[in-house]
């Protein structure tokens, strides 16, 4: 057969697959319908269900994932400035604590008292990671519910005497209102002063970027003088601590979307082709080669399974687009290789049935 | 020859036997295969086409010999047009599309039914339907069509025009071989191939 002759019957058997579709829209519609839901279905539940790990882990973070909490075990004040030389340890993010702290009196207040805390420079970085920048340079920090109470802004005085006498003690210029903190909302209430990081502290707090939380945790136990009696513990517990998210990426249900859409529209090709036997017998009985064959439900195949597919996934994309991160782009875009390795398989067990075509039994119905 | 029939006989298991009668079949010619049912006229024409294999004795039929099959329901593609379908016998015995449509044109004006052309075929009736089926064999340039029973459930005006398309297809240079109980149709044949009912019983 020439090369013509060759590309005339490939031409002659696309036709009749485009043809033969168009005579059956309904069967078509259905196809393409179920094909685009099953792209669209898999890549936005793969999607979504990544973006929720991410966020979740998100909101974890936020909420002190990778915060340590270092005390001694029986109370003793830890040394102030060695926790601050954590701040020059490679991994560390921030450290910090409170040196100390005094109750004074502010009339304008139902409550008349607030708190004002003596803080090391790390810790207004590990109370606000959200705000890094205004939480490190500001010397004086006032939490949004006080200030809301009392009207100040940042720039403004605010004068508190000891509650013992009413006598002025202490003006303070507020640099920032600090918004509410997730990892300690509790500071909403106080006034933050930062001091030079000099006597002891209690609790040294210790923010650690996520991929050296490990290493640093081994370098914090022998940090302190005493590192017997030191505790590091996690400031969300142990329980606080879910799996990191590319283990949970690994463990997704949406995981599973390729290989159900793909067994769904394995199993709705196999039907219509059942259902097609008597045409395709046809064929056969007119000199269609098994080469033929394989050409026309690949092409079948292609136009109702594989591009349709393709087209609701695109869309998935799209709707997805806004929400998507690299790490949840790159999730999505690996269980689209997978629909694509599965799809390419649906064609065989069409084939399959196809090829086990008696033509003579099919077109008298049997 | 086209088709030789020497000492042939199927068996169906240990109880029945058919035997058939020796022949040879040159095109073009219609010839008819008559007998009781259950004689092995659809048998016959299994042996011939390939389908069936002789227990017994031989069925010789010229290499490279494809025959083209008209049935009681002629298959065809539904859902496709009157043209699309006789189209399918020379496109896919590998003829170019002009070339193709020419002689499909020629063969459904021949018959009677390129008026149809552009119906889809399951507005047609039963004759018009086999006719077409002989359309298609023709235009296909079949050397050998074999008929079971094509004009079975037919009215007698579609049964005396699917004979006419037979007999032109035979013309047109085919060996034509028809199993049928119809005497119209053996009326039209050159030759008719008589079984006896249960010969090996």
């Amino acid at each position: 057969m020439s090369e013509r002759a060759r590309l005339d019957a490939l031409a002659f058997r696309l036709r009749e697959v485009w043809a033969n579709l168009r005579c059956s829209p309904g069967r078509l519609v259905l196809l393409v319908a179920v094909s685009c839901s099953v792209g669209t279905a898999a890549l936005l539940w793969s999607g979504l269900e990544s973006t929720s790990i991410v966020r979740q882990h998100e909101a974890l973070k936020e909420a002190g994932l990778f915060v340590y909490t270092v005390s001694h075990v029986d109370g003793t004040l830890l040394d102030a400035a060695r926790c601050d030389q954590l701040n020059t340890v490679v991994g560390v993010v921030s450290a910090g604590g409170v040196v100390g702290s005094q109750t004074v009196t502010v009339p304008q207040l139902p409550s008349n008292v607030i708190e004002v805390l003596l803080a090391t420079p790390g810790l207004p970085q590990v109370v606000w990671p959200e705000a890094r920048a205004e939480s490190g340079s500001a010397a004086v920090l006032a939490g949004d519910r006080l200030t809301a109470d009392l009207g100040l802004t940042p720039g403004s005085w605010l004068s508190a005497s000891s509650p013992s006498n009413d006598r002025p003690v202490e003006l303070y210029q507020v640099d920032w209102v600090a918004p509410e903190s997730v990892r300690f909302p509790r500071y909403a209430d106080s006034v933050i002063v930062v001091t030079p990081p000099q006597g002891g502290l209690r609790t040294c707090l210790i923010e650690t970027q996520p991929q050296a939380y490990e290493a640093v945790g081994t370098v914090v136990l022998g940090w302190f003088p005493d590192a017997a009696d030191i505790v590091v513990a996690p400031l969300l517990g142990d329980s606080g601590i879910g799996p990191s998210p590319e283990t949970a990426f690994q463990h997704r249900l949406s995981r599973s979307g390729p290989l159900i859409g793909t067994a769904l529209l394995t199993v709705l090709s196999v039907v219509t082709w059942l259902s097609r036997r008597p045409e395709l017998a046809l064929y056969r009985l007119l000199g269609l080669t098994d080469a033929g064959v394989v050409t026309m439900v690949l092409a079948d195949v292609a136009l109702t399974v594989w591009a349709p597919t393709w087209v609701g996934a695109c869309l998935a994309q799209m709707i997805l687009w806004p929400s998507l991160t690299w790490q949840t782009a790159t999730t999505c875009s690996l269980d689209l290789a997978r629909l694509a390795v599965a799809l390419s398989l649906t064609p065989l067990a069409s084939l399959l049935v196809c090829l086990a075509v008696q033509p003579f039994d099919a077109v008298k119905g049997r | 020859m086209l088709v030789q029939i020497v000492g042939c006989s199927i068996d169906f298991g240990s109880i029945r036997q058919l035997r058939f009668p020796d022949a040879d079949f040159e095109g073009p010619a219609l010839v008819a295969l008559m007998g009781p049912s259950g004689s092995g006229k659809t048998t016959l024409l299994g042996l011939v086409s390939g389908r069936l294999t002789p227990s017994g004795g031989a069925v010789d039929v010229e290499p490279k010999t494809k025959p083209d099959w008209i049935l009681q329901s002629s298959p065809l593609l539904t859902r496709r047009s009157a043209l699309d379908n006789v189209l399918l016998g020379p496109r896919l015995a590998g003829r170019p599309g002009p070339q193709a449509f020419d002689r499909a044109r020629s063969a459904m004006r021949e018959l009677g039914v390129w008026e149809l052309r552009d119906q889809p075929v399951f507005r047609l009736s039963g004759g018009e339907r086999q006719r077409l089926a002989v359309a298609r064999a023709m235009a296909r340039g079949a050397q050998l069509v074999l008929a079971d029973e094509p004009t079975a459930s037919l009215d007698p005006t579609a049964r005396a025009l699917v004979c006419l398309a037979l007999r032109r297809a035979a013309t047109h240079g085919a060996l034509v071989l028809v199993a049928t109980h119809d005497d119209h149709v053996a009326q039209s044949a050159d030759a008719i191939y008589r079984l006896e009912g249960d010969p090996g019983v």
